[in-house]
């Protein structure tokens, strides 16, 4: 999923397009990519959706309340962030959530690419076991591919905070998969 | 393979491919996308005719016991207009939301108990598992409104105290991180009351022995006391334990150290904490002997020995927290 404020719709909630058709197009553009970005936080499908539906709801309760195109991406990312973290405590056992992973059932075309392919599943399933805060930054940094300030501000954290969680999720990271070999 | 930062992107991009192609056709989801905006539309405007009803409803009510009050008295005082009432009663104090609460919320929690602990100082923290601090907070009490804050940023969140009586809480929820749920009810474990020592033991008819540290792992409230064990097991080689019955198990228990089972089942904790209430050096604290589990209950079946932790311990524990 990429930055995704550039749109091609005429996104910012005071544009004289009526409402509804803005927002309609803008669930199509941005619709998938936000399941997608919830599934990286909480690895359930059915939730990921879940979370992605209510941000659009509160979109549009709050449409009159937003100023900018680049605020409306914003606050998609933000609300289904949020989402999230209300989905994780109802699923609860985060820790079980690993186990929820669904496994992939392509398989590879060579030893190369399926040992390869191994090794991104295992990397996957590592970042879903990193506590959700340093999750949430990965997934912000290298999945929405932000920068840290834009990340800072999509978690409402500060930016030390942002460098602060990346660094221990990378060591993480390193520790979890040498261990596992 | 070398965790660089493309590795991670590909690995995070595999994983969204896992729950969402984006090819998958959005029609379905637009449709319920729409049917969720004409659901919520309506519940705004029925809210709003209910809350317009009762203010109304309030107006007149005062109206006519104003009118009654003026009828009574012989015409010699003028009729005053109603006034609203000064702000009810405080229904529970600072002291009393102080400590370790068993939350249980089906409709916001998704049916599993968490503990959420309030501290003196403003701050709170709550987890369903024996990491209490998993999450953190800070909140304010003033009058019957609670606010609260996820730490760092976060999700906001609002309640209203509804009833409070000797160790149960009772919480309106205004706002739970942008949901609305049913009433949230609360019993404070520790320090102890009426409400959490009245917890029943669990059958323990179909109890096995312990054999897993693991399977100790988890938060415990001591039958009939505000006394919580928490094992945090997740690593069985190094598990630990904290030991509170002050209402501070998550910030500063009064005691915590090490774990170990041997193969009889024999249940060791291992104070690290200086006296009055540790050990004055790293010795076993306190011994359970013959331990047996289920998935709600724990049992020293051939009784407890306090060592050296200052601490009256008895044999049955209630599992008030999964591991």
């Amino acid at each position: 999923m990429n930055d995704g404020d550039h749109s091609a719709t005429a996104l910012h909630p005071g544009t004289t397009l009526d409402r509804d058709v803005v927002l309609e197009q803008l669930f199509r553009d941005h619709y998938a990519s936000l399941v997608r970005l919830a599934y990286c936080l909480i690895g359930d499908r059915a939730a990921s959706e879940d979370a992605a539906q209510e941000a659009f709801v509160s979109l549009h309760r709050h449409w009159e309340g937003l100023r900018s195109s680049g605020a409306v991406v914003a606050y998609l990312r933000r609300a289904t962030i949020n989402q999230c973290r209300t989905t994780q405590r109802r699923l609860i056992r985060g820790r079980g959530a690993l186990a929820r992973l669904p496994s992939r059932a392509d398989t590879a075309s060579s030893e190369d690419s399926a040992v390869e392919h191994d090794e991104l599943r295992r990397l996957a399933a590592a970042i879903r076991a990193l506590p959700a805060r340093q999750r949430e930054v990965l997934v912000c940094r290298y999945f929405l591919e932000l920068s840290e300030v834009a990340t800072s501000e999509a978690l409402e954290i500060g930016v030390s905070s942002v460098k602060q969680h990346a660094h221990r999720a990378r060591t993480a990271l390193h520790a979890m998969m040498g261990e596992s070999r | 393979m070398t965790i660089d930062d493309r590795a991670i992107e590909r690995a995070l991009t595999a994983l969204a491919d896992d729950g969402y192609a984006t090819s998958t056709n959005v029609d379905p989801a637009y449709r319920e996308f729409v049917a969720r905006t004409s659901r919520a539309e309506r519940l705004r405007h029925v809210t709003r005719w209910a809350v317009a009803a009762v203010v109304v409803g309030i107006l007149a009510l005062g109206g006519i016991l104003a009118f009654q009050q003026g009828g009574d008295r012989d015409g010699r005082d003028r009729l005053q207009p109603a006034t609203p009432r000064p702000s009810t009663t405080q229904l529970i104090s600072p002291t009393e939301l102080v400590g370790t609460w068993l939350v249980e919320a089906d409709s916001l929690f998704g049916g599993f108990p968490w503990l959420w602990t309030f501290n003196a100082d403003g701050s709170g923290s709550g987890s369903p598992n024996a990491n209490t601090t998993e999450n953190t907070w800070v909140y304010t009490l003033s009058g019957n409104s609670i606010g609260a804050r996820d730490r760092p940023g976060g999700c906001a969140y609002s309640w209203v105290v509804s009833r409070y009586d000797a160790g149960s809480l009772t919480l309106e929820v205004l706002n739970h991180c942008g949901n609305l749920g049913d009433d949230i009810t609360l019993t404070r474990l520790s320090p102890a009351s009426p409400a959490g020592s009245a917890i029943a033991m669990p059958s323990m008819t179909d109890a096995t022995p312990l054999r897993d540290v693991a399977d100790a792992g988890g938060v415990w409230l001591m039958r009939g006391t505000g006394m919580l064990l928490a094992i945090e097991a997740r690593n069985p080689a190094f598990a630990t334990y904290r030991l509170d019955d002050q209402g501070s198990l998550a910030s500063d228990p009064v005691d915590r150290g090490t774990v170990a089972l041997d193969a009889t089942g024999d249940l060791t904790l291992v104070s690290t904490n200086p006296p009055p209430h540790g050990c004055a050096a790293s010795r076993p604290g306190a011994r359970l002997t013959g331990v047996v589990v289920t998935p709600l209950g724990l049992q020293a079946r051939q009784g407890v020995e306090s060592v050296c932790i200052d601490a009256d311990l008895t044999t049955s524990w209630i599992r008030v927290a999964a591991r």
